[in-house]
């Protein structure tokens, strides 16, 4: 039996469209979704080595660290009692608070050194500072950000990172003018976010179908835009921290009928998650993490801009 | 363009680092970037790389911390110097003098400047309150 109160303002709707989708893996989804997860750190590989900061971490505060091993920059937080996000070594960069599955979708797209990569939609930065380690600081990444309120926290992050090799763009990413220049695009869209119900309920109360139809439109329009600037043969990612098919297997569907792209298999080595749902063209080759995997929801589907 | 480099030299980067970034003076001070930046156009109102050295020659504290591997001018401090510095902004040092990296177990903190017997902290108020609050979390887990 679910205990409903735990999940705050989520309508009856919620429950059924899971219950119907999910059959009986449906309670253990409810059940995982509001567990609280284990917090994780990444590296900055740009400041510190993993063995240092690790060695810093368990000697000033006691915590204990265990590594992410298929990151290979990032660890579990043990024993921790204080804010992660309040330490001397976060203040310095040396470290961002980010939940493993959101370092995934960098992980697939496995940006290069001196490359042109897009985000285009950065804020609040976890994963455009990803890109900057993974690129050495190199080559330049267009971190585009539609908010304004948003906008500042991305700045902070880079800053704070040590980021020289990004331009900041304020503007809507389904208009930004160019050429196809792009060698891989990032595309970690704005979603229903249903796997952070257990961080905030604002996620719970804004959702609806409607809401859930508006942001698949929005989903589409930004895919369209980050592969028109991609060059052909280059690599799109796309990914979302939500569960609704409407917004994941579906947008991929759409663009593999609609836009000039091919998909290819997401392949993390040593990482636990689960294929597509069934019935979709791109079920077998996208990735889902579930709330049992013990990790915050994610998607990821990788693309091939074609000729 | 001397401004920035004295600084540089002063704080002992070797030159050499900054090889293949692109260095840019504005009103603010010295930028610097990639030069794959050039390819992305530009709109009005958008920003790049790191702001490093201001107008008057301050190295910034996000730069320094950036590049902190190769600073040779730091300051070490320890515990007790870093609560005075962060509560009172100043803290008895001898140290060689102009503009530095002040570090606590090899963590970089941020600018300070030494007159060579006094070492003055040199960050943004908000980095400063980010910093404090590291600190008392080292603090209450010493305890």
């Amino acid at each position: 039996m679910i205990d409903r109160e735990k999940f705050g303002p989520l309508p009856d709707e919620f429950f059924q469209r899971y219950e119907e989708l999910l059959g009986n893996k449906a309670d253990k989804f409810f059940e995982y979704l509001v567990k609280p997860l284990r917090p994780s750190i990444r590296v900055n590989t740009l400041k510190i080595s993993p063995d240092e900061l690790r060695e810093k971490l368990e000697k000033h505060y006691g915590w204990k660290l265990e590594e992410v091993k298929w990151v290979g920059y990032a660890y579990y937080l043990e024993n921790i009692i204080q804010n992660p996000g309040a330490t001397l070594e976060h203040a310095a960069g040396l470290y961002y608070v980010q939940e493993t599955s959101s370092m995934i979708p960098v992980i697939v797209l496995d940006p290069k050194p001196g490359e042109l990569v897009l985000d285009i939609a950065a804020a609040p930065g976890s994963k455009t500072t990803q890109l900057c380690q993974e690129m050495e600081n190199m080559g330049g990444i267009l971190a585009n950000e539609a908010s304004r309120g948003r906008i500042a926290i991305l700045y902070n992050n880079l800053k704070r990172f040590g980021a020289v090799n990004v331009r900041v763009r304020l503007g809507d990413g389904r208009r930004i003018p160019g050429e196809a220049i792009f060698d891989r695009s990032l595309v970690d869209v704005p979603c229903s976010s249903e796997a952070t119900i257990s961080k905030t309920w604002l996620t719970a109360k804004r959702w609806s179908p409607g809401f859930i139809h508006h942001l698949s439109k929005l989903q589409k329009g930004l895919l369209r835009s980050a592969i028109k600037l991609t060059k052909p043969g280059g690599t799109i990612v796309y990914s979302t921290c939500t569960f609704e098919p409407e917004e994941n297997e579906m947008v991929i569907d759409w663009a593999l009928e609609n836009l000039p792209v091919e998909l290819e298999k997401v392949k993390v080595k040593a990482l636990e998650a689960d294929r597509g749902l069934p019935g979709f063209q791109c079920s077998d080759e996208v990735l889902r993490i579930w709330p049992w995997h013990e990790m915050e929801g994610f998607f990821i589907a990788k693309l091939v801009r074609v000729e | 363009m001397k401004r920035f480099w004295k600084t540089i030299d002063d704080l002992g980067i070797p030159r050499k680092v900054l090889d293949g970034l692109v260095i840019e003076g504005s009103r603010r001070g010295w930028r610097i970037s990639t030069p794959e930046l050039d390819k992305i156009p530009k709109t009005p109102n958008d920003s790049y790389g790191l702001l490093a050295v201001r107008e008057s020659g301050k190295p910034t504290s996000f730069f320094l911390r950036a590049f902190h591997k190769h600073i040779r001018r730091t300051v070490k401090v320890n515990l007790e110097e870093l609560e005075a510095l962060l509560s009172n902004g100043q803290v008895e040092k001898k140290s060689e003098s102009g503009w530095v990296l002040i570090t606590f177990d090899e963590i970089p903190i941020g600018c300070g400047y030494s007159n060579g017997k006094i070492l003055k902290l040199e960050m943004p108020k908000d980095d400063i309150k980010r910093m404090t609050a590291g600190l008392n979390n080292l603090l209450a887990s010493k305890k």
